[in-house]
């Protein structure tokens, strides 16, 4: 699944993580082939890539692996959203199941590629998440969805009515829709972090779901993205 | 059975007797030495009721006999009976013929009452006497009624005595004896009847525990060669999982260097080449893919993710991916859903199905392929039929093993598709039914959870 929004840099700077070297280097040239990136950096730990964000500033997307030696499962992604939110993630993982996608999100991921997908696959979603879009893989999408019951539609109206949300829930769910984390968010909006995981959880209430990626596709139904 | 089997059983057998005769002697030596008290009132109320009527000395004599071999007996027994659980089946007969030899003299004593006693009396004496000869032998003596020899033996010192007694006193005589022998008679077959019985079930409590010995012989054995099993299996699956997991990597990576060189080729014959090894490379970590998941079954590692969903939902999803396969080969594809909503792994389930899809297509020359849902007690059945070659009965147990093509050379498949479809079957317990007619075609169904109205 693919959403356009925002206006995406053309030629980034894209980052890299992953502690096989021969999937690096393919995954490199495939985004380079596809013009995704204008140049592309290749780290192989987290460590890596923590210290070469902290140089340079530049990167317009992390492509990052979920099994790193250094960093246990979604911890890594948790760190780097937390130090860099203004630069979204993609994971590239050869782990495929719903529960780990899900989680995926839950930890502020802003695309999922399982790595047994087709190269246009990564090409789109990269290019997707460039331009402020999400990415949640298909057959994700199908077990997401259907624990969501679909919005009553309105008549004569494509778009079912955005449920009625506080002004404060209503800051917390763009910025949580831009993929942003808990600490992020409790930042920009100037409040603890326990104010913002209320606030989420009574947003969650109020749309009917169950985590953040679900939160995205209700996002999607209603328009907001 | 072995030689060395043959002489277990053979020293088992003799084990066993050896065992019926402990058991037997074990019984009579304690109902001796219970039944001392008892016979010394019995002989006390004989002696006071006959006072009078006879010498007083053979009496006495009689009685006191009596009683003293009964107490010898039971001495005797009081002696052996400690030492019966240890004793060797040498020691064994030793005891026994201690016992037998104190019991006929038992009985001789008894029997010998019409002789010395009676024959001096009155009628009614003889009668007296005669009758409680008899009601020692049919009280007392059924005590050892478990060995058959001796307790014929005793009926034949104690009763032969009386019978011989009777029988030399002319015709009336006789029509007393005529009803004892019947009564020794009964006695002696219902002393061998009884030593049958007692011996034949001694002899199955030994049985029991022979076979219990056996069973858990056998148990340990199966347990064993299960865990062996067990064991070959799991480092089966650690291999494939090891094994699939590392070849995954370099061939992701092959996958996305040839995808790389795809994005950047121009139509014409390379890219169409380059297009071709994609696919080839796709169905190559198809294969990997599912090894690995099959060990990952196999491990109990996949767990699964029970929700809640449409089958109708599921339906045209299908329909979607296999309408244009099936159509591609001629054959008709028909999807009927039902309104219903089921509790299940809705991946998994999916897999199964297409799993089951996938075969049908490839397996059927023509006709159609059915994909169909009904409601049926609580619970939603979903089934792929075919018109294909069916599946021979002898089949159909083996096409559910990893890489068993009954028709090999089928266009795609290695034989993984139904070795997956049991494991999701036997993870998520669908009750996974096959219903085939050679040259009519097949159905595979399962039996899904109806979910909840939400």
């Amino acid at each position: 699944m693919m959403q356009a929004g925002g206006s995406g840099k053309r030629q980034a700077r894209v980052l890299i993580v992953d502690d096989h070297p021969m999937v690096l280097d393919a995954a490199k040239n495939a985004l380079l082939a596809a013009q995704v990136a204008e140049s592309v950096d290749c780290v192989n730990t987290l460590q890596q890539a923590r210290d070469l964000l902290g140089r340079d500033s530049g990167f317009a997307l992390i492509v990052l692996d979920l099994s790193l030696a250094d960093a246990s499962r979604l911890e890594g992604l948790l760190a780097l959203r937390e130090d860099h939110p203004d630069v979204p993630v993609l994971i590239f993982s050869g782990d495929e199941s719903p529960g780990t996608i899900a989680n995926a999100f839950e930890y502020s991921a802003r695309g999922y590629v399982p790595k047994s997908q087709h190269v246009t696959v990564l090409v789109n979603a990269a290019r997707t998440v460039l331009a402020g879009g999400t990415y949640i893989p298909m057959h994700a999408l199908r077990t997401l969805g259907a624990e969501i019951t679909a919005p009553a539609p309105q008549a004569n109206d494509a778009r079912p009515a955005i449920p009625s949300l506080t002004a404060r829930q209503t800051d917390v769910y763009r910025l949580l829709l831009q993929g942003m984390p808990n600490k992020v968010i409790a930042a920009r909006l100037d409040m603890s972090v326990h104010t913002v995981k209320a606030h989420v959880s009574a947003l969650f209430g109020t749309l009917q779901v169950h985590n953040r990626a679900q939160a995205v596709l209700r996002g999607r139904q209603y328009g907001l993205i | 059975m072995s030689a060395a089997a043959a002489l277990f059983a053979t020293a088992r057998r003799a084990d066993v007797l050896a065992e019926i005769e402990r058991e037997s002697m074990s019984i009579r030596c304690r109902q001796s030495i219970q039944s001392l008290p008892s016979m010394a009132v019995v002989l006390t109320i004989t002696g006071a009721l006959l006072w009078g009527t006879v010498d007083s000395a053979r009496l006495l004599g009689w009685v006191g006999a009596c009683f003293a071999m009964t107490a010898l007996r039971a001495g005797v027994c009081a002696l052996i009976l400690p030492r019966l659980a240890s004793v060797s089946r040498e020691q064994l007969t030793g005891y026994e013929r201690w016992l037998a030899s104190t019991t006929i003299a038992n009985t001789l004593a008894m029997g010998s009452g019409v002789w010395w006693v009676a024959a001096i009396g009155s009628i009614e004496v003889q009668y007296f006497v005669t009758l409680t000869t008899c009601l020692y032998s049919v009280g007392s003596l059924v005590n050892a009624s478990t060995n058959a020899p001796i307790f014929i033996a005793g009926v034949a010192a104690n009763l032969g005595q009386t019978i011989a007694f009777w029988a030399l006193h002319g015709l009336d005589g006789i029509k007393i004896a005529i009803p004892l022998v019947v009564i020794a008679l009964l006695l002696v077959a219902f002393g061998r009847a009884n030593a049958r019985a007692f011996a034949e079930s001694v002899r199955m409590r030994y049985q029991n525990l022979d076979l219990v010995a056996e069973l858990s012989h056998e148990k340990k054995a199966v347990e064993h060669a299960l865990s062996i099993a067990q064991e070959a299996s799991q480092s089966k699956s650690r291999f494939l999982a090891a094994a699939s997991h590392d070849l995954r990597q370099p061939l992701h990576a092959l996958r996305l260097q040839v995808g790389a060189i795809a994005l950047g080729a121009q139509d014409g014959p390379v890219r169409k080449s380059v297009d071709r090894t994609l696919e080839m490379l796709e169905s190559l970590d198809d294969l990997f893919r599912n090894m690995l998941d099959l060990s990952r079954f196999d491990a109990g590692a996949l767990k699964p993710r029970l929700q809640a969903f449409a089958i109708a939902e599921l339906f045209s999803h299908l329909e979607g991916e296999f309408r244009l396969l099936a159509e591609a080969k001629g054959l008709r594809f028909e999807s009927r859903p039902v309104d219903a909503r089921v509790q299940t792994d809705l991946l998994l389930l999916e897999r199964l199905l297409r799993n089951l899809l996938a075969n049908a297509i490839r397996y059927t020359a023509a006709g159609s392929v059915t994909l169909a849902a009904r409601v049926q007690d609580g619970s939603v059945a979903v089934s792929v039929a075919d018109t294909g070659p069916g599946i021979p009965p002898e089949q159909r147990e083996r096409i559910f093993q990893e890489f068993v093509q009954i028709r090999p050379g089928a266009e795609g498949g290695v034989g993984l598709g139904l070795a997956i479809v049991r494991r999701i079957d036997a993870l998520l317990d669908l009750g996974l039914r096959l219903v085939s007619e050679t040259g009519r075609g097949s159905e595979f169904s399962v039996r899904v959870k109806q979910a909840s109205a939400a």
